[in-house]
């Protein structure tokens, strides 16, 4: 049987931090989609996952605030140390999120009600008003992680601590939809959807399949979901504590900015985190200790069930510095820094991104892509769109990156869009003119060259003359016809395009339209 | 950030075959200038390298870049980002810049960016080195001093004819110069490569009369035409 565990969630603590009044509706939201909201703003319809423009047409007045996961580490460092006064050992997952054995506190608060009870206030007054309006804290205490994390989630809507009885986990679990195993346990989308498609709509449901089986149709993944709903312990039977020799410590000078501490942070890690991956492990727990130079000391235990990349342990050594210097005033530079894996296990490929693969890159660029619309504008930031059409500029256009989905690109960007038969085959343009350029393409004697309505050019083309400068056409190809939505007046055109080479070796595409020369694009 | 710019140095970013011959891998924090005829290609291709190995790319200042050509030649396009910001003051030039250099890998920097301030330029070269991003410059900007130029000229194309055909592919030669380079490195690249297969189609003589085709393009029997001047050339 699992060990009990207790935990303390704050689902939505991105808007505790964003501070939202009590009927403000507050949405946090990270590369467009909607990642933690207010009390207030889930009345008006909004919900986690929703795309920017669907839930600003559900709460039209809502504050938008982005998603800033450092602001929100630094500021969780408060409650962990709250926490602490009750319980001294315990582990922060993502922020928000606290987990520990429950089994001492409990026994020395009188029972998992009365600790919990009373830790729940602790936390309610620590995190001030607006946690409230927020959704709030909840605390769960049951046998397993995965369990506590359910309980305590519920807990949060309802605002009583929930605790599951000894042995009960199993139980508790079994009529709870499996949607839960993507939102509490991260396992991925696509295999919760599928366990769905194939009936298994409960976690009862797929815990009653057979181990075997489940191994046999979904791999690794598959055992650990089915682990999780049957309310063992996920963490495998094979997951040994590691070797003493892992922990890596490193002493300096007193230092008293606390960049150079996490730039040293961020060597061990790499070295920590790379000598693991080369054995095919991954560390699961991390304790970073922080010394001064008077003897002041911070510790604290960080699990990530994923597994934790160097930029990961990064980010924390980073939260724990800041949110320990902001609380409290230190005497001495830091001169120690260790981290000490506590929990590696085989790295299995169960580690997928909470949102689907996201990679450190995807994170920094959507981050740098929500300033550069603050500073640059919303109509200045754009990101292509597959539209499909037989001239260059129809091809491909620009959208606002404010309302695309910038991690899921399927929609805006679908592949094929159709043959379009009478395209001009060959490499496309490399500069292509948004609104076509005015241009006048002569034959030797200075006439403008002049195509038939059947097809026909008048004279081989000669010169072209770009804005004010006359080239001379060395070769040339076309006319190749076009004559779309003769159907609909307001849209139809008429055209031919054309192929010039310039003598200084520019391919140049142009057309003739009602007997008016364009530049539509070059080879540049 | 301590000794970033030191570490940063001695990272590179991967390359695509295209430019391999002349340009093993491109340092982080460097900046490249693409001159010449096929600079706006050059800069894509550059850019293709570290796109097709997960990073990120924006392209500031230049409203005109053909998408397909940059699907084309390699740029995952949706890890494409773009400024157009055709109407920005240096200020305002200068904090985008910065916002690009801490999220993006690859910035590409286009015409409208040419008339920047040589202050805000160098704290932009500055920031990207210790960040580890890469500058590409479409043409010779003044006031952004580039570790290495790419030059491209006498671009030949082939699969165009007289009134017939459609251009295939160009030849062109690339002369790589840099600051650490003791040689200037040259070499001649055909872009985009044809296929071996369209080589050993039948070769249909060239039609010299210009093709009328009512709603179609150059489908067909012009692959072959073009190739037939393609060889013609090369040999």
């Amino acid at each position: 049987m699992p060990p009990r565990f207790g935990v303390l969630w704050c689902p939505n603590w991105p808007v505790v931090v964003a501070g939202a009044g009590d009927d403000e509706a507050v949405v946090v939201l990270h590369a467009n989609r909607v990642v933690a909201l207010s009390r207030a703003a889930a009345a008006l319809g909004v919900a986690a996952g929703m795309r920017r423009r669907q839930a600003q047409s559900c709460a039209p007045g809502a504050r938008l605030v982005d998603h800033d996961p450092d602001r929100d580490g630094r500021a969780f460092e408060q409650i962990g140390r709250a926490v602490a006064q009750m319980v001294p050992r315990f582990e922060v997952g993502e922020p928000g999120q606290i987990c520990f054995a429950a089994r001492g506190p409990a026994r020395y608060f009188g029972g998992d009600l009365a600790m919990s009870t009373g830790l729940l206030e602790l936390v309610n007054q620590a995190g001030g008003v607006s946690s409230a309006a927020a959704g709030g804290f909840g605390v769960g205490v049951a046998d397993g992680r995965f369990a506590a994390g359910i309980a305590a989630r519920r807990s949060a809507r309802s605002g009583v601590p929930e605790v599951v009885s000894v042995a009960g986990s199993a139980t508790y679990l079994a009529p709870l939809p499996v949607s839960l195993l993507q939102v509490v346990a991260g396992v991925s989308a696509d295999l919760v959807g599928l366990l769905h498609r194939m009936g298994l709509k409960s976690l009862g449901d797929l815990a009653a399949v057979a181990e075997a089986d489940v191994v046999a149709r979904f791999g690794l993944p598959g055992r650990f979901a089915h682990r999780l709903a049957g309310g063992a312990d996920p963490r495998p039977p094979a997951a040994k504590d590691p070797p003493v020799g892992l922990a890596v410590q490193r002493e300096f000078e007193p230092v008293h900015h606390s960049d150079a501490v996490v730039f040293t942070a961020r060597q061990v890690a790499e070295q920590l985190i790379g000598d693991l991956a080369a054995g095919g492990q991954v560390c699961t727990r991390l304790e970073v200790v922080v010394e001064t130079e008077h003897g002041e000391r911070c510790e604290r235990v960080w699990h990530r069930p994923l597994g934790l990349t160097s930029a990961a342990v990064v980010e924390r050594v980073r939260w724990q510095l800041d949110g320990w210097a902001s609380q409290q005033t230190l005497t001495a530079g830091i001169t120690l820094l260790r981290l000490d894996p506590i929990e590696v296990r085989a790295d299995d490929g169960v580690q997928q991104g909470l949102w689907g693969g996201r990679t450190q890159a995807d994170d920094w660029a959507t981050r740098a892509i929500n300033r550069l619309v603050a500073i640059a504008g919303e109509q200045q930031v754009l990101v292509p769109e597959q539209r499909g059409g037989r001239l260059p500029a129809e091809s491909f256009g620009w959208v606002p990156a404010y309302s695309a989905d910038l991690f899921d690109a399927s929609g805006r960007l679908a592949g094929f869009t159709g043959p379009w038969p009478g395209s001009v085959s060959g490499p496309p343009p490399t500069v292509v003119h948004p609104a076509p350029q005015p241009i006048k393409v002569t034959d030797a004697a200075g006439t403008v060259i002049d195509v038939s309505g059947r097809g026909m050019v008048s004279a081989a083309p000669q010169r072209v003359r770009i804005g004010n400068a006359i080239r001379q056409v060395t070769r040339w190809a076309g006319p190749w016809p076009v004559e779309q939505r003769w159907w609909d007046t307001a849209r139809s055109r008429r055209l031919a395009r054309f192929q010039f080479l310039l003598d200084d070796g520019l391919l140049i595409e142009v057309a003739v339209e009602h007997q008016r020369w364009w530049l539509l694009a070059e080879h540049g | 950030m301590l000794g970033a710019a030191s570490l940063a140095s001695a990272r590179t970013l991967p390359v695509v075959s295209l430019l391999a011959g002349v340009l093993p891998a491109v340092q982080q924090g460097s900046t490249v200038a693409c001159t010449g005829q096929a600079a706006v290609g050059v800069a894509l291709a550059l850019a293709a390298g570290p796109s097709q190995a997960g990073s990120w790319t924006v392209v500031a200042g230049q409203p005109t870049l053909g998408i397909h050509a940059a699907a084309d030649v390699g740029v995952d396009l949706a890890r494409l980002v773009a400024v157009p910001g055709e109407s920005f003051t240096d200020q305002r030039w200068g904090e985008s810049l910065a916002a690009m250099v801490d999220g993006f890998d690859v910035i590409i920097l286009g015409g409208a960016v040419r008339s920047l301030r040589s202050t805000t330029a160098r704290r932009i070269q500055a920031r990207a080195q210790s960040r580890g991003a890469v500058l590409i410059t479409i043409g010779q900007h003044a006031s952004i001093g580039a570790d290495l130029q790419i030059d491209s000229a006498a671009v030949r194309w082939s699969g165009l004819g007289d009134g017939h055909g459609v251009a295939l592919t160009r030849q062109m030669d690339i002369e790589v110069r840099g600051r650490r380079m003791p040689r200037a490195q040259r070499t001649t690249v055909q872009w985009p490569v044809v296929r071996l297969a369209y080589a050993s189609e039948p070769v249909v003589q060239p039609v010299v009369q210009p093709v009328v085709q009512s709603a179609g393009g150059p489908v067909g029997g012009s692959v072959a035409i073009d190739h037939d001047v393609a060889l013609g050339q090369s040999a």
